[in-house]
């Protein structure tokens, strides 16, 4: 079970600091100094997000470049009481979404694993992020955005929901299906491993 | 009292403390006394650990931002086609508009003086003897007795050496 303040602990955590960033996104049409600061600030996140979505190192570099050219050229489109990184992952969302539905070929496993980040490097092995990273590929793109979204970014559903164009309710229902997805295939792979191992 | 498939319903906003306040209370009380619930719980809190782990946020590579300078760089330089075609189009549009406009200016002024020269004109006093005005109108010289003079003029009596061909009008007179 988990105690409230955990949880509360997590949530604050996890939301976005956003009123610095929409003052930078108002500056950064204009000024390069601005839009690199704002770019060093919502990168990590949103390069993740399009890593996990397409799983392809290459196709994810490509897939950011298409993103932060439409967010520079949509800047001014920005609502002042939008969220800055909420839009963001909206449009690198569909731009992903995109171009999952263009591509046909399968991936190449071996450039669908990104090297881990050093200090991380210790407890992630190739082997289980790339089993982990094939279980994400293996959800439909809708169920895939809102887990990386809820479980993996740990994003308010309130803000999924406006990322998405969806309802809380729906979001809720989308993220409970999703897990329900992965866990079926977490278990069959790294289910014993982990819980055996004394991981909860 | 909260059953299994309504606990194991509200598990996943439960974990990402996405549950009203009562809903939260209902589902401790199920966990409480529900090994299976409680299973199911334990089984998501380790597959969110393991992603969280495993899956770690990725940084990209330098050349990703380079690249997209470059791109803004070249669209600022470079002037795009679509915006070259509307410039060309409002200058012709507005080299038109002038022309015209000149055009019809110049139009207006001609016809101001001629209004101008209209209501300036006085007409001649009339002249009623022989050589009328009329004769004058047509253009005509009326000393001239070898061409049109000579048939309209009865006490017409031509010059020595100038032959006169009568046309006959019918004999009406």
């Amino acid at each position: 079970m988990i105690s409230g303040a955990v949880l509360k602990q997590t949530a604050v955590v996890a939301a976005p600091v956003d009123t610095p960033l929409a003052e930078l996104a108002r500056r950064a049409a204009t000024d390069d100094l601005a839009f690199r600061e704002l770019y060093d600030r919502i990168k990590r996140p949103l390069f993740t997000f399009i890593f996990r979505m397409v799983g392809h190192m290459g196709e994810a570099e490509e897939l950011m470049q298409e993103t932060l050219l439409k967010i520079h050229r949509n800047l001014g489109r920005l609502r002042a009481d939008e969220s800055f990184l909420g839009w963001c992952f909206t449009i690198a969302r569909n731009t992903a979404i995109s171009h999952l539905r263009r591509r046909r070929a399968p991936l190449d496993p071996i450039d669908s694993v990104p090297e881990p980040v050093e200090h991380e490097a210790v407890h992630a092995s190739a082997e289980v992020t790339a089993d982990l990273q094939k279980m994400l590929l293996n959800l439909p793109p809708k169920y895939r955005s809102v887990f990386i979204l809820g479980v993996l970014e740990q994003r308010e559903y309130a803000e999924i929901a406006k990322i998405m164009g969806k309802s809380l309710a729906a979001v809720k229902a989308d993220i409970h299906r999703a897990r329900g997805m992965v866990r079926e295939q977490w278990v069959r792979t790294r289910g014993p491993v982990v819980l055996g191992g004394g991981e909860t | 009292m909260m059953t299994c498939q309504d606990a194991l319903e509200r598990l996943s906003a439960y974990l990402d403390g996405e549950t009203s306040p009562s809903d939260r209370l209902d589902v401790d009380a199920h966990l409480q006394r529900c090994d299976g619930c409680r299973r199911e719980l334990d089984i998501l809190l380790s597959i969110d650990a393991d992603f969280r782990r495993n899956l770690p946020a990725v940084e990209p590579p330098p050349e990703v931002f380079a690249q997209v300078i470059q791109e803004l760089g070249r669209g600022r330089g470079h002037v795009a086609w679509w915006r070259l075609g509307w410039a060309a189009a409002g200058m012709t549009a507005m080299l038109l508009v002038g022309t015209i406009g000149y055009r019809q200016y110049d139009r207006y002024r001609d016809e101001q003086a001629i209004v101008k020269q209209i209501d300036q004109y006085k007409p001649p006093e009339r002249v009623s003897n022989v050589f009328s005005t009329a004769r004058y109108k047509q253009n005509e010289n009326p000393f001239d007795y070898g061409r049109s003079t000579a048939r309209q003029n009865p006490f017409h009596v031509p010059p020595a050496g100038v032959q006169v061909q009568v046309v006959s009008n019918g004999g009406g007179r």
